[in-house]
């Protein structure tokens, strides 16, 4: 009977302290970044736990690459070898680009590190697009970081744990992208629409020179992507007499629903190496 | 012999259902399956609430919540609120849960489900912005549904904690 009684005793202070301490580290957690090394310290935990809970995925893959893996080779080995060729090419292209700039006499462009991460999570939330991926502190990888896929601009790293972070795709509702159309270098900002399959220009005159099939490419403004990855592509312009803005849908690139594995790029400034500031329409 | 008389076996269990609210679907499944996905946490500890009640600590449950938060990617301090209420509940009612049957303690699960929905969404909208989703009653009505199940396969586990 001793346990009951402590118990009920302690039950009278505790419960209201941990009450007040939720609403007092929500309220410190929502407005300011000092718990984010909390954050990161649970995140070890948690990212033992989204690697638990993909297991079986990963295994039933594993066991798919396996028993597919002698026909693959042959045709991973023909395609090193076109894209090695590509590569020589973009060398010789970016060193004559170089000296074309250096001619212009503007800085050129610094190169762009990379580092392969695999997906291991998806938030469950259908309304928060936000994936989990298996680099971390450890690796490298810090909050702002630019996220792509093989195909285009994919997102950005919201929270960083040693083991693993978060990433927020260009599709989340709260996440906006500087871009600019490739073709006349028009400057917008595609804002996501928390649907995978859409992004939205946001403030487009009427008058503006934009139209169905335009490429977006990200435009480095704001300091936290690197410029010059595909967004998107144009699929409808709606433009009313009636509205302020023209309403113009983006498609993005990166196929943000299927890819595994993408790619962390290290974005560097020219003058000192570090971050550029946040506040390229981020949101955290 | 037995130190910790079977509390591994409770976090054990709380561990698999915080691993299981973020488990993926199949490619294959339907997308409306997403909105049945239960509470799993609130499934577990209701069990060991009112199974073993004096073993479920108030700061443990706190810190338990502090994990799911950084598992669901939302505001600290928020899952942790709502399983202490959970817990504060448990504590009191745990006697008379355990005289009802399992339909009346399933209905008891949904109320408690809904609440605890109710306040995690109004919490991300505060945080994040986010509009809350519909699916707060379809997963409530899950999570109760699932009440039969959870008992009967946790109640032969129930006897190896002290």
């Amino acid at each position: 009977m001793k346990a009951l009684f402590a118990r009920d005793f302690g039950a009278v202070y505790i419960v209201p302290t941990l009450a007040v301490a939720s609403l007092l580290v929500a309220f410190v957690d929502v407005t300011t970044r000092l718990l984010d090394p909390v954050r990161s310290g649970i995140g070890v935990a948690t990212g033992a736990i989204y690697t638990l809970a993909g297991s079986p995925y990963a295994l039933a893959a594993h066991v798919q690459r396996l028993s597919q893996r002698s026909g693959k080779v042959q045709e991973l080995e023909r395609r090193v070898l076109e894209l090695s060729l590509l590569v020589q090419e973009s060398r010789a292209e970016r060193a004559e680009n170089d000296r074309l700039r250096a001619l212009l006499g503007s800085r050129p462009r610094i190169a762009e590190e990379v580092l392969v991460a695999e997906l291991i999570a998806v938030t469950p939330n259908p309304r928060q697009h936000r994936i989990v991926i298996d680099k971390g502190l450890l690796d490298g990888v810090e909050v702002g970081q630019a996220v792509v896929d093989s195909s285009g601009l994919f997102g950005q790293v919201i929270e960083a744990s040693p083991l693993s972070s978060v990433v927020l795709l260009i599709t989340d509702s709260t996440h906006a992208t500087p871009a600019e159309v490739h073709r006349n270098s028009l400057r917008t900002i595609a804002a996501g629409t928390g649907r995978y399959d859409a992004l939205e220009l946001e403030a487009v005159p009427q008058s503006a020179d934009i139209r169905e099939g335009d490429v977006l490419l990200s435009s480095g403004l704001g300091g936290r992507f690197p410029s010059g990855h595909a967004v998107g592509e144009v699929i409808s312009v709606e433009k009313r007499s009636t509205a302020r803005f023209a309403r113009v849908t983006v498609r993005p690139k990166a196929r943000l629903d299927r890819s595994r594995y993408v790619l962390v790029v290290r974005h560097k400034t020219a003058e000192d190496g570090s971050a550029a500031p946040p506040g390229a329409g981020a949101a955290s | 012999m037995n130190p910790l008389r079977g509390g591994w076996l409770i976090g054990l269990t709380l561990l698999g259902s915080a691993t299981l609210t973020v488990a993926q679907l199949p490619d294959g499944a339907p997308a409306w399956l997403a909105a049945l996905r239960p509470d799993w946490v609130a499934l577990a500890l209701y069990f060991w609430l009112i199974e073993r009640p004096q073993r479920i600590g108030m700061v443990s449950v706190w810190a338990f919540g502090l994990l799911l938060d950084v598992l669901h990617g939302g505001a600290l301090g928020v899952n942790g609120l709502c399983l202490v209420g959970l817990t504060l509940l448990g504590w009191a009612w745990y006697e008379r849960l355990r005289m009802h049957t399992m339909l009346q303690q399933g209905i008891v699960l949904l109320v408690l489900a809904l609440i605890l929905a109710v306040v995690r969404g109004l919490a991300s909208l505060w945080a994040q912005g986010t509009p809350p989703s519909f699916f707060w009653g379809t997963s409530a009505a899950a999570t109760a549904l699932l009440w039969p199940v959870v008992r009967s396969v946790l109640r032969p586990a129930a006897r190896l904690v002290q």
